[in-house]
Parts: C-alpha cells; structure tokens; sequence
C-alpha cells in the first residue's frame, strides 16, 4: 500500500507558484520521482492532494499520460488548459500572485 | 471509519485479473491489476459534494483483465465501508470511450448531451447504483465536437 510522497505535493505547489504549465509540472515529476504503476494514478492523486479534492478535470491526466510522454490522447495544450483553468481558481497553502497566471 | 480491507474476489470466469490495493483512504482509491499494467481504477469522493468521481482503465481491449463494471463495484464498496454517503457520481469528460458515445450522439443535434450521456458506459453504471438521473453542469464546444462535457448522475 502506497502513502503521499509530501515532497511531491510540495514541489507540485512550487511549480504552480513560479507559474510553470500544467504539462510541465507533471513532466518534472516524472523525471524527478520514480513513481510506480499506474503512474498517471499516482499523478492524479499527487494533484489532488497538492491543490483540492474538488479539482475538475482532473482526470484529463489520465488521457495526457502515455509512454513515451507526448504521445496520449491529450495533448500539452490541452492538459494545460483544462488543469491550468483550475489551478487559476484554486487555493493551497502559500499560493502566489504569480500562479494566478495559468490558463 | 474504515473496517477491515475488502477481500477482493475476481468475478468468475475472469482471465488475466489479480487485483492489488495501491492506495486505499476515505478519499482515494488505486485499484490495480498485477497481470495487467494498463487495468486499473482510481478513485475519489469529494468531502465536500460526496460526490465520486473514477477513471477506469483496461487497456489494450483484450478481453483479459479485471472488468471495468467489476473494478467500479470494488471502488464504491470501499467508500460504503469508509461509512461515505456518496451523493452523485461525477463524470467530467475530456477524452476516452464516454465523450466519444457523446460526440457520436450529438454529431449534428440528433440528441441533447443529456440524452447522450444517459447512453454512456458511465449512464450503465450510475443506474446500477441508483443514479438513473443526469444534469449537465459544463461543457466545451459543440455538438459532435464537445472538447469537455461535465455531467452529474443523481437519484
């Protein structure tokens, strides 16, 4: 059974602070954390946990994810757009003035 | 609370299945398949809405796997057991076999995205729990050409 990494969730709000794009984020967290399978579930729940389990369209991780990455159903802008209008509305602890410009 | 785990039996007749719990909380569940890397279920319910929301996957469309209907099952036992009263089922729509019904359902106005949606894979499984209903919250684009499409299945 699997627990949070809080470093992930961490650096997730950190990204979205500097105003990073979504797909960018979730790039960097692939790169840096060997995360188990499903991956893209082991994202999704980092996301949640980072930014509110009332996130919408969250799920649309799950049609971005493929290996190799840029090959999902989903494209980066389009994952951009559908986490990035979220993002511009949610709150998390320390969020900046500068992640407002997502979307 | 959480009582103990749920045993989970494979449906009978089943090839290629073997159910492993990857993350099980009062909001987040991972059901994943050891013989199958792209069969799995994440779930979630909203503390606030009760509402739950999925993503099922068995990919490649094999026949082999744990089945989807089976994998939904396991996800709102374990809520129930988690003691949450699960008000809805979301289902928010950006890709995969649910938008596609939609688009081909709606492609030049035959139908409303309600009517659509109640013909969805997702429709079958809100029904099975008691969610005959469906409203539609948000949607992007247009008929046939939906990029997103948010429904609510209720009582």
């Amino acid at each position: 059974m699997h627990v949070i990494q809080q470093e992930i969730v961490t650096n997730l709000r950190d990204m979205a602070n500097c105003g990073m794009a979504p797909s960018q984020m979730l790039r960097e967290v692939l790169q840096r954390y060997n995360l188990e399978e499903p991956r893209s579930a082991f994202l999704v729940w980092h996301w949640y946990e980072a930014f509110g389990l009332d996130a919408t369209h969250v799920h649309s991780i799950f049609g971005w994810y493929a290996f190799p990455l840029g090959t999902g159903e989903l494209s980066d802008a389009q994952v951009d757009y559908f986490l990035g209008r979220h993002l511009k509305n949610a709150d998390w602890p320390g969020k900046t003035s500068q992640a407002v410009a997502h979307e | 609370m959480a009582g103990p785990p749920l045993i989970l039996t494979p449906p009978i007749g089943v090839a290629g299945c073997e159910p492993e719990l990857a993350a099980s909380t009062p909001i987040y569940y991972l059901l994943r398949n050891k013989k199958k890397l792209g069969n799995f279920i994440a779930a979630n319910v909203s503390p606030s809405t009760k509402y739950l929301r999925y993503h099922v996957e068995n990919l490649p469309k094999d026949g082999l796997g744990c089945p989807g209907r089976w994998l939904v099952r396991c996800a709102w036992d374990h809520f129930r057991q988690c003691g949450v009263s699960i008000a809805g089922l979301r289902g928010e729509w950006t890709f995969g076999d649910n938008l596609d019904a939609v688009n081909r359902l709606t492609l030049g106005s035959q139908q409303t995205i309600e009517q659509a949606a109640l013909q969805t894979w997702a429709a079958d499984r809100a029904r099975e729990f008691g969610f005959p209903a469906v409203a539609l919250l948000v949607c992007d684009g247009a008929p046939g050409q939906y990029q997103s499409v948010d429904v609510l299945f209720t009582p």
